[in-house]
């Protein structure tokens, strides 16, 4: 417990994690409270005329069906965090499960394990996520999965090197000694000391998966029943043409707002959990 | 172990990854939801075709049997037929790969010189100013979507200021003359070029950064220092070397990741390459002709891994050797 709240001390100390708490809060705040804040059904046409430009009824402007980019954007923040974080938590979950074992047990098991691992590395994620999608269907719950299904080798990856280092130590020797099975302390001994090299990687993940689920729905392949950023944006690619900036701008900020934060905290994280940079 | 024996470890490798997107690409296609005979024909197809479909790939016998006739096709570069394009998928797929190469090509090249120019600049003075800028920069880009910045890049420089044009290859009317028509290409490269290649800068900036920051603490640069060696020859022909092998590895496993960034730049530039075929691959569902994309598109990734490799093995004696 001394040990954590050393490491949350040491985060909260570094500025850039603060700054991104408070770029997030309100992506957070509209996700919640969407259906409060918003002022018009996200997916309803005609709620205004075709591409508005931005004003006090329409803050966004609206696209060329006559819909309110303003309430898209604060819905589309649901689809952001609930692909971003649903799918890396999956993610997170077969890392671990393929990670732990790997590096502690080494030989034929971190062998076939991490062959396995690399393999789905240098499959290209996106056009396999495009193929399953395409062939399962746009729904957010084959979206969540798929995504999180391709993404875990790196986070694997880093789980085992982190056990490699950590399973030599004398707290490991220790619980051996007074009889510790393997899973005891993969799990408990392991795991708990893996979370300071393996958080940085899963917010990460969490910009890369947003990211990702706008690309797809930017390609038409998002749940056709939710509001996404990337839809907005296929949207708005049409009606640029037609000199409509703030259907591109607007929703885009949004978007890159949201996934600079979840990259740049992995990027604080990575330098104040590191524990050589810790001070006192 | 020597080099020869080294590569044909990983030429084993990426065969074997080669095989297993073959067969994944097999057992999804028959897990999907509907019937396979209508997904390998694709949608629209008449009933018919679907029935032709369905002898041709014995989808009434036994699944190992119908593995065989897959993998026997593929062998024989046989990857279907695309009903949208009324051709081998293989022929519509083939004919669009030079143009990604060019696109990928241009922002690769840009991306690795501005990235390792800017990582040293980083490097030089960490945790600077200068430093911070680079950094901040480099995630920034990193978390912008590349269709996003494609498409401002269009509605400010071609359709505001009309300097660049909006998309596709080159205009009607040029293919006649040679030097103008490579004029005309280059002219469109541009736009879509800088938009990938912003994508992938931050990569290799931040690699170059972190490998030059960690070989700038071995002894080796101790030792070199100590013997008088210039800071300049310290930085350039000592530590670069060693910092540039990690930018090799990672550019390599990452070319898989970077998919994803061609398709998009290619989908907003109407950029008539593998991506943007993609693109209207899944608009059609036209699944035999997204599946062979989806091989081809793996199978390119494990060959430049292979050719990665084989890059390292000869620039690094410690990966044959075996001693690292």
């Amino acid at each position: 417990m001394a040990r954590l709240s050393l490491v949350g001390a040491a985060v909260l100390r570094d500025k850039q994690v603060v700054l991104v708490l408070l770029l997030l809060l309100p992506i957070v705040a509209a996700a919640l409270f969407a259906d409060l804040i918003a002022p018009y059904k996200p997916l309803l046409t005609g709620v205004g005329p075709a591409l508005a430009p931005p004003s006090t009824k329409y803050p966004m402007g609206t696209d060329q069906a006559g819909g309110d980019i303003y309430s898209q954007v604060i819905h589309g923040s649901r689809v952001a965090l609930l692909v971003g974080v649903g799918s890396t938590l999956l993610a997170l979950v077969i890392a671990i499960l393929i990670g732990l074992p790997a590096g502690y047990h080494g030989g034929m098991i971190d062998e076939i394990l991490m062959r396995a691992t690399d393999l789905i590395l240098s499959i290209p994620s996106f056009v396999l996520i495009i193929f399953i999608v395409v062939l399962f269907g746009s729904r957010i719950n084959v979206i969540v999965f798929v995504i999180g299904a391709v993404s875990w080798p790196t986070l694997a990856r880093i789980t085992r090197a982190q056990v490699l280092s950590l399973k030599e130590r004398e707290f490991v020797l220790a619980v051996k000694a007074l009889g510790a099975g393997s899973s005891n302390i993969m799990f408990f001994e392991l795991l708990s000391n893996v979370w300071p090299s393996i958080v940085p990687a899963v917010t990460l993940q969490i910009g890369a998966a947003v990211l990702t689920e706008c690309g797809l729905s930017f390609l038409g392949l998002g749940d056709p029943n939710m509001s996404s950023w990337g839809r907005t944006l296929w949207m708005a690619s049409r009606s640029i043409y037609a000199g409509a900036w703030w259907g591109v701008i607007l929703p885009g900020l949004a978007t890159i707002m949201t996934i600079l934060a979840f990259n740049a905290m992995g990027d604080a994280l990575g330098r104040s959990m590191n524990p050589r940079t810790i001070k006192k | 172990m020597g080099v020869w024996s080294y590569i044909a470890k990983r030429a084993a490798l990426s065969t074997v990854v080669v095989l297993t997107v073959a067969l994944l690409a097999f057992v999804l296609v028959r897990l999907a939801p509907g019937d396979p005979a209508e997904l390998l024909a694709g949608e629209g197809a008449s009933v018919e075709y679907v029935k032709m479909i369905k002898a041709e790939y014995g989808l009434d016998r036994p699944l190992t049997e119908q593995l065989a006739i897959y993998f026997r096709n593929l062998l024989m570069g046989n990857l279907g037929f695309s009903i949208s394009f009324s051709r081998p998928v293989i022929d519509v797929i083939m004919e669009r790969v030079p143009q990604t190469l060019l696109l990928a090509g241009t922002a690769i090249f840009f991306a690795v010189v501005i990235g390792i120019v800017l990582g040293i600049s980083a490097a030089k003075k960490p945790y600077s100013l200068r430093d911070g800028l680079i950094n901040g920069v480099s995630l920034t880009l990193f978390s912008i979507p590349v269709f996003w910045l494609g498409m401002v890049l269009i509605f400010g420089l071609s359709l505001r200021v009309r300097l660049f044009p909006t998309g596709g290859l080159f205009d009607v009317g040029v293919e006649s003359n040679l030097p103008n028509l490579m004029v005309n290409v280059g002219w469109h490269l541009v736009l879509p070029a800088l938009t990938l290649c912003s994508y992938f800068l931050a990569t290799y900036a931040r690699l170059t950064r972190a490998g030059l920051l960690e070989a700038l603490g071995m002894n080796y640069i101790v030792a070199a220092r100590a013997k008088g060696v210039s800071e300049h020859d310290v930085l350039y022909r000592h530590a670069l070397r060693n910092a540039l092998l990690p930018v090799i590895t990672i550019a390599g496993i990452q070319i898989g990741l970077m998919v994803g960034g061609v398709v998009l730049t290619e989908g907003v530039f109407s950029w008539p390459g593998v991506g943007s075929l993609l693109i209207m691959a899944v608009s059609y569902r036209d699944y035999p002709l997204v599946t062979g994309i989806f091989l081809i598109t793996a199978i390119s990734v494990a060959v430049s891994n292979l050719v990665v490799d084989m890059v390292y093995a000869m620039v690094d004696p410690r990966v044959r050797t075996g001693i690292a």
